[in-house]
């Protein structure tokens, strides 16, 4: 699990976690480099950089070409042929002078540089996976939102039986009514508005005379989905429609980044992509469970355009799925959701009481975003979600235009 | 791998000399990181915030090695046929019909029409295949604009450096290209793609790079000037303004204050702000007293 599950924090408990692997690593190394440039990968993807398999022996590669006793050198070659991303980079930069520490580049066999020695993978592990457990209070301090973080083993909240095909079905006619925007690439199409002159000809040829001329109009493009799922305790219920319906838009949608929110971010994804259905709706359902706290809304969309960024567009349609249930200040979400609005297309705001109130929500937070919301619509349950895509396939403004995006 | 005989040492060093006489200041990480792309035979994957430079690195590596720069830029929607290659249709349906004109034709027709003077050759093709001697330098610019199914066509192409075209046979590249892609990570590429090349971020340079950068840029600004307005830019960039500056922000800004009379006081700074934030809200933020704030902590230090 902690292969692919925890991935570089770079702060606090799981900084001092990654040090502890690498100095642990360290005393493995043989002093052949191949060998222990074989050891540094596997430890860079045992803290949970992305690591492509042939990487090592690239790696090897490249160390004969740089000279070794610059050390400026061999670590801007190893990081070009080891690590492919930018957070992957980053923790190899941590981790970079910890193995490869000069102290012990002739007498492997010594440590007297490692520092706590006394700390095995195993402890230095524990603050990250989250499973010695009591330590909700800290989880607060933890800024950074990860790309995907540990998974705690509490009691995973029954998730609510849910009728995947219903999910899909109606997920997939939501992304449809959200393509409504031409895109740039263009199909066949008999009354389309421009000539094909690829496809008429080569038609023509088949034939031996060019006497059908064919046409293309634009695709619609994909639409662009973000998502925020909340997960925090007062979602309960509901939380097992509500991953599935996250998971759905991921794999339908073009997906630019998914987030699952209590009182702290977590960019899941790459997870989503990776996963099928079952088991990304369990793995998730793990992490509502295990907290009882409250919900930092504002905060939350504070990290996830902070973390996505340039990703967002004026083609992206944002999805909140959230009761608005919120314990941070209601003018920071307020900022924040003015925020969000002003770089994507629209946001609809999925929310499980929206019927029961008559859309005229009670809690403080919902009422703090609503004026920055697009849609808000009801999504109390299975049966509601055939609504949401009834409602958008009624209302669709083109999100940005066609060329909106620069 | 070349010889161990051969000084590596100097390779890098030397390419810093030769981006440097092309007016492009390079650290040594990412010559080091471009002259192992040149040996391992690689493609360089450059990520970055915009407006750092990446593409005037593949620019700057085609000037100095006096290669022939072929661009890609990407876009959504871009396809095969304006990557690759396509057939020139109009110019074919033209023979087509004056062989008809000069009488009856038959199958050699065919093969007339689709030979390489139909051809028209794009980005890709031409990189691969480039007409004359220079070697060339291909960069694929902002490749995570394309779409998911562009990049799989690019694998191809950049796994095996060859093209296919049904009617002409597969043309593989006599000489590999030197290959740059650059990212503004606007969307995730795919693991299959960074795989396959060398991966540098290339952050923003230091406040001391940076006044390099200037003064090979801007030959006749000031050095009091471009010391202090390197130091305020890098403020900037600390200070959570929505759209932090890039490289050629600052060139343009201090080109702007050169222009001015070179000076460097809050009223110039006040006048020429629109050269170097470029966001309506940070504009409002920086008039309002935040950029005399950041001048005065930078004249200091």
């Amino acid at each position: 699990m902690n292969g692919d599950a925890s991935r570089p924090a770079g702060r606090g408990g799981a900084r001092h976690g990654v040090l502890a692997r690498a100095r642990d690593a360290r005393r493995r190394r043989t002093g052949r480099i191949a060998d222990d440039v074989v050891i540094f990968a596997e430890l860079l993807r045992s803290c949970g950089a992305a690591v492509p398999g042939a990487a090592p022996t690239r790696a090897v590669r490249a160390l004969g070409e740089v000279a070794l006793d610059r050390r400026d050198d061999v670590h801007a070659a190893m990081r070009a042929t080891l690590v492919s991303d930018r957070p992957s980079t980053r923790l190899f930069d941590l981790v970079f002078p910890v193995f490869w520490s000069r102290a012990d580049v002739v007498t492997t066999a010594a440590d007297a540089a490692a520092g706590d020695t006394s700390t095995s993978p195993a402890e230095a592990g524990a603050g990250e996976d989250g499973d010695a457990g009591g330590d909700d209070g800290r989880q607060g301090d933890r800024r950074a939102p990860r790309p995907t973080a540990s998974l705690r083993r509490g009691e995973p909240t029954p998730v609510t039986a849910v009728d995947d095909d219903e999910v899909d079905t109606e997920v997939r006619r939501m992304v449809r009514a959200l393509a409504r925007a031409p895109g740039r690439r263009r199909r066949t199409a008999p009354a389309g508005d421009l000539l094909d002159l690829r496809g008429s000809l080569r038609h023509g040829l088949r034939s031996g005379e060019l006497v059908e001329l064919l046409h293309t109009r634009p695709r619609p493009a994909r639409a662009e989905v973000a998502v925020l799922c909340d997960v925090s305790s007062s979602m309960a219920g509901v939380a097992g429609l509500f991953l599935a319906v996250t998971h759905a838009l991921a794999r339908h949608a073009r997906l630019v980044e998914a987030g699952v929110f209590h009182i702290d971010l977590t960019l899941v994804g790459a997870e989503l992509r990776r996963h099928p259905r079952q088991v990304a709706v369990r793995r998730l359902a793990a992490r509502a469970g295990a907290l009882s706290g409250g919900t930092r809304i504002g905060h939350c969309l504070r990290e996830f355009v902070d973390a996505v960024g340039t990703g967002l567009t004026p083609r992206t349609v944002v999805f909140v799925l959230s009761d608005g249930w919120d314990v941070g200040e209601p003018e920071l979400l307020a900022a924040q959701m003015r925020r969000l609005r002003e770089r994507v297309g629209r946001i609809v705001w999925c929310d499980p009481h929206a019927a029961a109130t008559g859309f005229d929500p009670q809690v403080r937070g919902l009422r703090a975003a609503l004026p920055h919301v697009d849609d808000h619509v009801d999504l109390s349950g299975p049966a509601a979600l055939r609504g949401v895509a009834d409602h958008l396939e009624r209302h669709h403004p083109n999100p940005g235009g066609p060329h909106a995006r620069s | 791998m070349s010889e161990p005989g051969a000084d590596p040492d100097d390779a890098v060093a030397a390419l810093v000399a030769a981006l440097a006489g092309t007016g492009y200041v390079a650290d040594r990480e990412l010559a080091l990181v471009l002259h192992l792309a040149e040996v391992l035979e690689l493609p360089v994957l450059l990520e970055g915030e915009p407006g750092v430079g990446k593409t005037a690195v593949a620019e700057a590596l085609a000037a100095a090695t006096g290669a022939r720069l072929v661009r890609l830029q990407c876009y959504e929607g871009l396809a095969a046929h304006h990557a690759l290659y396509e057939w020139d249709y109009a110019r074919q349906l033209l023979a087509i019909r004056m062989a008809e004109a000069r009488g009856p034709v038959g199958d050699e027709l065919r093969s007339e029409v689709f030979s390489p003077d139909f051809l028209l050759r794009r980005p890709l093709l031409e990189a691969i295949d480039p007409q004359g001697d220079r070697p060339v330098v291909l960069l694929v610019d902002e490749v995570d604009r394309a779409d998911q199914e562009f990049e799989a066509l690019l694998l191809e192409v950049l796994g095996q450096f060859q093209v296919t075209v049904p009617e002409l046979g597969t043309i593989v590249a006599a000489r590999r290209p030197r290959v740059v892609l650059t990212a503004n990570r606007t969307r995730a590429l795919s693991d299959a793609l960074r795989r396959r090349c060398l991966y540098h971020w290339l952050p923003y340079p230091t406040t001391e790079r940076e006044v390099q950068i200037v003064g090979a840029r801007v030959p006749g600004a000031p050095e009091e000037l471009v010391h202090r307005a390197c130091a305020l830019v890098a403020r900037v960039r600390d200070g959570g303004y929505r759209k932090a500056p890039g490289v050629s922000e600052t060139v343009d800004w201090i080109r702007a204050l050169t222009a001015l009379g070179g000076e460097i006081d809050p009223r110039a700074v006040h006048d020429t702000a629109g050269c170097l934030v470029k966001d309506a809200d940070d504009l409002a933020r920086f008039r309002a007293g935040d950029g005399e704030r950041l001048l005065r902590a930078a004249g200091v230090g």
